[in-house]
């Protein structure tokens, strides 16, 4: 119907070979590059001059609370928003003034947009439409995005007939149809329940090794982040706190808020003083030894449950090992592992998580000490605005 | 006048023919009498006060006043009459259309507009049911007439004067004016309904914007489109106080000439065979228009 730019040809047409296991739709995902990206609206920076770089077929998560700035940039890269600052190139080409409908990347919607005056299969054919493809390659290609969603007998239904689940599916193969070269979804799954999230999570993982398209995935749930990413970009008043692997920011945390953001831990502040081989800080008139170094004295160390062990009141630390006095003020059995809570002399708060079948025999109102490797405490300075993002 | 209760009574009707039929509705019919009872009083209101007098001159129109299609036969057999009603359904297809122009893009406005400026387009529509119907008619005169405010100004530019009262061009302005809130409202009621989301959708899809819009918006809003088209042009076709002011006397409309035959000639029969041809054509014309824009709609979907 309208000669768009884009072309139907800019894709290799799919190998014949469906049996292989090979998908249908299956291409080449695109390097995204943002350079000093801001977006301003009067005073207020929704985004503040982020740069960040999506590798071709990467699954980039930009994860932060609501209003951190992740979804306007999201809006940024498909084109419904425009930068105030800053460049943005998709392969290498700058695409600012590239409007969204000439952009060719996939956008899937939290609330799925998707067209209710129209079948399912007859949304999956609307882009197919705008470039021009012709009848029968339309009819292969929907089918082939209807079965790599697993739902190749809804495409006659109307979309009220259809799940939540089942809708955001036929989202995602009218997003991978015409072959995007990057996949943008903004938090697709918030609307859905647990169960449902869980599952589906699951497909979209799939789908991403199945396409090679590069992903660029929003949202607020930091599990399905870890879940799900490649890398995870973590968003926090409109700027990127660290980009990193799962792993890198829950082991490394650049910042306190990265640290509270992803997983449990336990925070300990105090004044920072360097050593020989690091620092040391005053915790409860203890020093904390870290191999760390920051700039300044307000410091925080964060040591994740898990490195935390509980330990009888008179247990002496091996060298090279920090030890804390605490009481244990609750226990959480989880199945698979047992959570303790503990108080430290100054009243704050820490956590334990420790693994089945290595349980301490360590009770509620137990007096005991807290010991862990000095190289499992993260030292960072300290972010007095954190605490108001978390309580 | 009996015309001018039918309007509000089939514009209701357009709603379903409009609209897929819900489960819901099946379903709030399943629930037992009770509803029946909550709306008795208004139907024996109906009765009494709407179909009673519809049979009443449906009966005059072919007994009075000897029994047989004499009226009938006289109406159809005078080309004056066959003009009027000619007219009457022009004049009515003109004031849906011009309507519809106006009240599309200002209604689309009305959902992209913040609060503030929404308010105010809300009260500029609603402010004419506010006035009586008299005094923007007169208002018209005024404005309309030969030296009137508009072929002042324009004169005052160097145009016209061009001949506004006592045509037709101004009885449709005057009739636009006074049914666009018909047209406004079930547009906005549909408009507002529509996702704000599916319009970025189409476009991240390779839709550009008047694309996205035609494909994807104008279907939505059809079923606004139907209703307020039908509210109109039936209002339009029963309109007597406009016409009979703003109009010439040879170009009367078929309500004016009802009313000559009934008040004037104390032709009840006549006047009754008229009222009954009106209603007639009249549910022939919505139930065409019905069915056209709802394939009009699927075309557009497809």
């Amino acid at each position: 119907m309208s000669s768009s730019a884009i072309s139907p040809d800019a894709r290799p047409a799919p190998a014949p070979d469906a049996g292989s296991g090979r998908n249908d739709l299956a291409g080449r995902g695109a390097r995204i590059e943002l350079t000093g990206l801001s977006r301003r609206y009067g005073d207020f920076a929704a985004v503040d001059d982020i740069s960040l770089v999506v590798e071709p077929g990467e699954f980039m998560t930009l994860l932060g609370p609501s209003g951190s700035g992740k979804t306007t940039t999201l809006n940024i890269i498909a084109g419904f928003v425009s930068p105030t600052a800053g460049s943005l190139k998709v392969d290498g080409a700058a695409i600012e003034s590239t409007p969204a409908h000439k952009r060719d990347m996939g956008v899937v919607f939290q609330h799925y947009a998707l067209f209710p005056h129209l079948t399912v299969a007859e949304n999956i054919a609307y882009p197919l439409k705008r470039r021009g493809i012709g009848k029968a390659r339309r009819a292969e290609l929907i089918r082939a995005a209807l079965d790599t969603v697993h739902l190749g007998e809804y495409g006659h239904r109307y979309p009220r007939e259809l799940s939540g689940g089942q809708q955001q599916r036929v989202a995602v193969a009218r997003a991978i149809v015409y072959g995007p070269r990057v996949l943008l979804m903004d938090e697709p799954l918030g609307a859905l329940d647990k169960k449902l999230r869980d599952w589906l999570q699951l497909e979209i993982k799939r789908i991403h090794a199945e396409l090679g398209t590069t992903f660029v995935y929003v949202t607020h749930d930091q599990e399905e982040a870890l879940v799900l990413s490649d890398r995870i970009a973590v968003f926090n008043h409109g700027r990127i706190e660290q980009v990193g692997a799962a792993s890198e920011l829950y082991e490394r945390p650049a910042t306190l808020f990265v640290a509270k953001f992803l997983g449990e831990s336990t925070v300990l502040r105090g004044e920072a003083t360097r050593t020989g081989d690091g620092s040391a800080v005053g915790v409860c008139a203890r020093a904390i030894h870290t191999p760390g170094r920051i700039e300044g004295s307000r410091a925080a160390i964060v040591v994740r449950p898990e490195r935390l062990a509980v330990r009888p009141r008179d247990h002496r630390p091996e060298p090279g090992w920090n030890a804390l006095p605490a009481t244990v003020t609750g226990e959480i059995y989880l199945g698979s592992s047992r959570k303790l809570e503990l108080a430290l002399p100054d009243g704050s708060p820490a956590l334990v998580r420790e693994q089945a079948g290595m349980l301490s025999d360590t009770r509620e109102g137990d007096e005991v000490t807290l010991t862990w490797r000095a190289g499992d405490s993260v030292l960072l300075p300290d972010d007095p605005d954190v605490e108001a993002v978390f309580t | 006048m009996v015309l001018d209760q039918l309007s509000g009574d089939v514009s209701g009707a357009a709603r379903p023919a409009a609209d897929a039929p819900s489960p819901a509705r099946t379903a709030s019919d399943a629930g037992g009498r009770r509803p029946a009872l909550l709306i008795l009083p208004a139907l024996i209101a109906l009765a009494a006060f709407f179909l009673y007098p519809l049979a009443l001159v449906a009966w005059n129109a072919f007994t009075d006043p000897t029994p047989g299609l004499g009226n009938f036969v006289w109406f159809f057999s005078e080309p004056a009459n066959l003009a009027t009603l000619g007219r009457t359904f022009t004049t009515a297809l003109w004031v849906t259309a011009v309507s519809l122009l106006l009240s599309y893009p200002y209604a689309y406005a009305m959902t992209v507009a913040g609060p503030r400026v929404r308010g105010l387009l809300m009260m500029l529509v609603l402010l004419p049911f506010w006035t009586s119907l008299m005094v923007r008619t007169f208002a018209w005169v005024i404005l309309l007439q030969d030296t009137g405010v508009i072929n002042q100004l324009l004169g005052a530019v160097g145009l016209g004067p061009f001949s506004l009262i006592r045509t037709q061009t101004g009885v449709i302005i005057g009739m636009v004016q006074l049914l666009m809130p018909f047209m406004v409202l079930p547009l906005y009621a549909v408009m507002s309904g529509i996702d704000g989301r599916l319009l970025p959708a189409a476009r991240s899809l390779g839709a550009r914007p008047a694309t996205a819009f035609v494909t994807v918006y104008m279907p939505l809003s059809l079923p606004g489109v139907s209703a307020g088209c039908l509210t109109v042009f039936i209002s339009a076709l029963g309109f007597y106080i406009t016409p009979a002011l703003l109009g010439s006397p040879t170009d009367a409309l078929i309500s004016q000439q009802i009313f000559t035959q009934v008040n004037g000639l104390l032709k009840w029969g006549r006047g009754g065979a008229m009222g009954v041809v009106l209603l007639g054509l009249t549910l022939v014309m919505i139930a065409l228009l019905a069915v056209s824009l709802r394939r009009a709609g699927r075309r557009v979907s497809r």
